[in-house]
């Protein structure tokens, strides 16, 4: 049962996904988006970790997309989707993500084959190694993000 | 399994059996506090008025405007009931429980956070000004107001040491309720409330005043009617939550004995809460948009910020 729910889940993110970033209608491609990680959520919950399948929903799809969806309305939407595709940056872009496919499901299949129970389902287990194991790459991501924050502001400030 | 089915048929009855019972109520209490006497036709002290109500709202007719982007107009309505719904389907009344849950508190967030989309789907799917404002307003709110509503649950959290809305209020029936121990985080929680459900003094995406009906300005029928349902299913369903957040949930004087006094007891609390929204629609104004992100961002956030290491410094001492 479980592993019918994982198997439709997974598919329904990877074809959501596909719609986002192939539908010509940018918020409906939002929309997709937000979809596709609801069903990440689902996935994560059928695998057994259900504190960061909720956690997915909550950051992604309440916050994150709904960023996305605020920005996109922010802008006119009629002119886009108007250029056409080069070949070129479909080839760079395809091989690119190609690697990238084949490396995760490599990595995935060497370290983890096999099993779909995750042996993660509440905030304790996550917090542990986050935040005594893994603590010196955790607040180097912190670092990087705070960086990210403050090149926003420098860079969406007005000059006086 | 077939209690929780059970449960699950109670608490999704409950939600839809409730709603017109407390438009009426609502409209009556706004009316007293007004100074009028609210509904009076239908039906003594029209009592009725919900069925005239909902046969108006079945027998209108269902309009669609056009260049509205049909699939997502229809959708976004049916969306704001299912979010509601299945956010409240991890909440236990009493010993009445659908769907136990370890994260249950998380995931009643993460439905509430989810049930934004019908606010900017229906306001962007009109193809009409005033909705499409709105649905701008209710993306930044929902921004605004999650933070605060976050680490305002959080040092709940904290103190309680778990998700589980079972393990929170036996936490509570040994240790005194939560507002004694977290007066601050109550009271974020319950202004920050009015912002999520969408109501006074956080109503701007609905903002009669300014955008007609905001968005649902496009919407007629049951259409409409599904909006309310979902808003005052979040409203029952939120104020469920902080009765067993803060409020000691079902634990009473004998409810351990009689299990029903607590389901009586936690209804009795939510109602209390649910009366606080009727109270705050009659008092106060809307707040403007720029008020309300300031006071998101620059006050309710840093508060709700400090108050975490209050709950620290509580859960070391209490533990």
């Amino acid at each position: 049962m479980r592993e019918v729910f994982f198997y439709l889940f997974a598919f329904l993110s990877v074809a959501f996904a596909v719609i986002s970033v192939t539908h010509k209608n940018v918020i409906k491609g939002g929309l997709a988006l937000l979809s596709s990680f609801i069903a990440l959520g689902a996935v994560y919950f059928t695998a057994g970790a259900e504190f960061i399948g909720i956690v997915q929903v909550i950051v992604y799809g309440g916050a994150i997309v709904v960023l996305y969806l605020f920005a996109l309305m922010t802008m006119d939407l009629k002119s886009f989707g108007k250029e056409p595709l080069r070949a070129l940056s479909l080839a760079v872009g395809g091989a690119v993500s190609l690697v990238l496919f084949v490396s995760v499901l490599y990595a995935g299949y060497r370290f983890y084959g096999g099993s779909l129970t995750a042996g993660i389902s509440g905030a304790k287990e996550i917090a542990l190694p986050l935040f005594y194991r893994f603590l010196l790459p955790f607040e180097v991501i912190s670092v990087l993000l705070l960086v990210a924050t403050v090149g926003a502001v420098a860079v969406g400030r007005r000059e006086e | 399994m077939i209690n929780n089915l059970l449960s699950m048929a109670f608490i999704v009855g409950l939600m839809l059996v409730a709603v017109p019972p407390i438009t009426y109520l609502e409209r009556k209490v706004l009316g007293h506090m007004q100074q009028r006497p609210g509904p009076m036709v239908v039906g003594f002290h029209g009592i009725l008025q919900p069925l005239a109500d909902a046969v108006k709202l079945i027998f209108k007719e269902d309009i669609i405007p056009r260049g509205a982007d049909k699939l997502l107009f229809m959708f976004a309505p049916s969306f704001s009931v299912f979010a509601a719904l299945l956010a409240a389907s991890v909440v236990p009344i009493g010993f009445i429980q659908a769907v136990p849950m370890k994260s249950a508190l998380l995931f009643v967030m993460a439905m509430s956070a989810i049930s934004i989309y019908a606010l900017i789907l229906a306001g962007y799917s009109s193809n009409d000004k005033y909705s499409f404002l709105a649905g701008m307003r209710a993306a930044a709110q929902v921004l605004g107001y999650e933070l605060p509503m976050g680490f305002a649950l959080m040092a709940a959290v904290i103190l309680y040491g778990s998700f589980d809305f079972n393990e929170i209020v036996r936490w509570q029936s040994q240790h005194g309720w939560g507002i004694l121990y977290q007066p601050i985080a109550f009271l974020l929680f319950l202004f920050v409330m009015a912002a999520e459900v969408g109501r006074p003094p956080f109503d701007l995406p609905e903002g009669e005043s300014e955008l007609v009906g905001g968005f649902h300005t496009e919407y007629s029928g049951m259409r409409f009617a599904a909006f309310f349902f979902g808003e005052y299913i979040n409203i029952i369903v939120l104020s469920l939550v902080v009765s067993l957040l803060f409020l000691g949930g079902w634990s009473g004087p004998f409810a351990d004995k009689y299990p029903v006094l607590g389901v009586l007891y936690h209804l009795g609390k939510a109602a209390f809460f649910i009366f606080l929204t009727f109270w705050l629609r009659a008092t106060f104004p809307r707040y403007r948009f720029d008020q309300m992100l300031s006071i998101m961002w620059k006050i309710l956030l840093p508060i709700s910020i400090l108050n975490l290491f209050v709950a620290a410094a509580e859960a070391l001492l209490v533990g």
